[in-house]
């Protein structure tokens, strides 16, 4: 199935075009600094610093992470087709991968968790009991710091594929 | 102007030799040269889309306090970037993409000090729901079209040249 996803024309077309691999590169690089550039400001709001931001409107912020990730999840499946049958068994592509839906399932939690309940949040912060485990302030910045630690591997994981 | 003895220089300096003969540290300034990326354009592009009208719950001045992160990865795009020219200077010097990458950091660095010195003094009066001027609007879209810019002059170095880069 891999080797028929590399020999589509598409797939073909791609490694050889003068254009097309490096736009798509492009996109896949914008979607990545906008996707992790946003999390990482939503996580380090939720870590404390810059706690003069409400949070109530960092929700829409989720807005551009999703944008950003159909964008990446989009370009990184014609940039798989490409050359699927090497990525697939890259042991780096494959952590790059689990990486990328540890950091997924994070964000929603997050978005759920704290995001969708900010004021209940902003009291635990001011030190009232939290509801549910994953409002409670210690809870949620350890996952904010584990998700910036796995967006970060993610990236490094990426550019490291260009080198096996 | 002969700019040769400066490519040599940087060649042989100890930036050149270490970027050339620690295998490892290629690949992991890459990688960091990405996640500065992203803290640079994540920021920046944000408070750019807010400035534009996007996002108007957020006030504009807290979320102006977050721009220490853009210049922490522009600090580390400079560090990480200067390494990969000193591994290689003549090959980076001859691609068109590198020339231009680094003409529209300087231009998107011009237009980040005009938007300092006119629009940071009024970051404060734009609340949740209030409109930015026209002028930082103005100053915003051009922000976000040198950014975008560079990261895809960025990309096609890798493209153009010798094919060594």
């Amino acid at each position: 199935m891999l080797e028929a996803l590399q020999n589509t024309a598409f797939s073909q077309w791609l490694l050889v075009s003068e254009w097309g691999y490096p736009i798509l590169l492009t996109l896949h690089s914008l979607g990545l600094a906008m996707l992790v550039g946003t999390i990482v400001m939503i996580d380090l709001r939720v870590l404390g610093v810059a706690r003069s931001i409400p949070l109530l409107p960092i929700k829409r912020l989720m807005t551009i992470v999703w944008t950003a990730f159909a964008v990446n999840a989009t370009s990184g499946t014609l940039l798989f087709a490409a050359d699927a049958v090497k990525f697939a068994h890259s042991p780096t592509f494959q952590l790059k991968l689990s990486s990328i839906v540890i950091g997924t399932v994070l964000a929603a939690m997050m978005s759920k968790s704290v995001l969708d309940h900010t004021s209940t949040f902003e009291a635990a912060e001011a030190g009232a009991a939290a509801p549910t485990k994953l409002q409670s302030p210690p809870v949620a910045k350890a996952l904010a710091a584990l998700s910036i630690f796995i967006w970060i591997a993610a990236i490094g994981l990426g550019r490291y594929m260009a080198y096996e | 102007m002969n700019v040769h003895p400066y490519l040599d220089a940087l060649h042989d300096s100890w930036l050149g030799h270490i970027m050339r003969d620690v295998p490892w540290l290629f690949p992991t300034c890459e990688g960091l040269h990405f996640v500065g990326m992203s803290l640079l354009l994540g920021t920046i592009g944000v408070i750019d889309l807010r400035v534009l009208g996007f996002f108007k719950g957020l006030p504009i001045g807290p979320l102006h306090r977050m721009l220490p992160l853009a210049f922490f990865g522009f600090a580390l795009n400079v560090a990480t970037g200067v390494g990969f020219v000193c591994s290689d200077p003549d090959s980076y010097w001859i691609v068109g993409a590198f020339r231009l990458k680094m003409v529209l950091i300087m231009l998107a660095g011009l237009n980040a000090l005009w938007f300092w010195l006119v629009v940071l003094k009024h970051v404060d009066e734009w609340g949740p729901d209030a409109d930015a001027s026209r002028l930082a609007k103005v100053i915003s879209a051009i922000s976000l079209l040198f950014w975008v810019g560079v990261v895809t002059a960025g990309r096609f170095i890798a493209f153009s040249g010798t094919g060594t880069l």
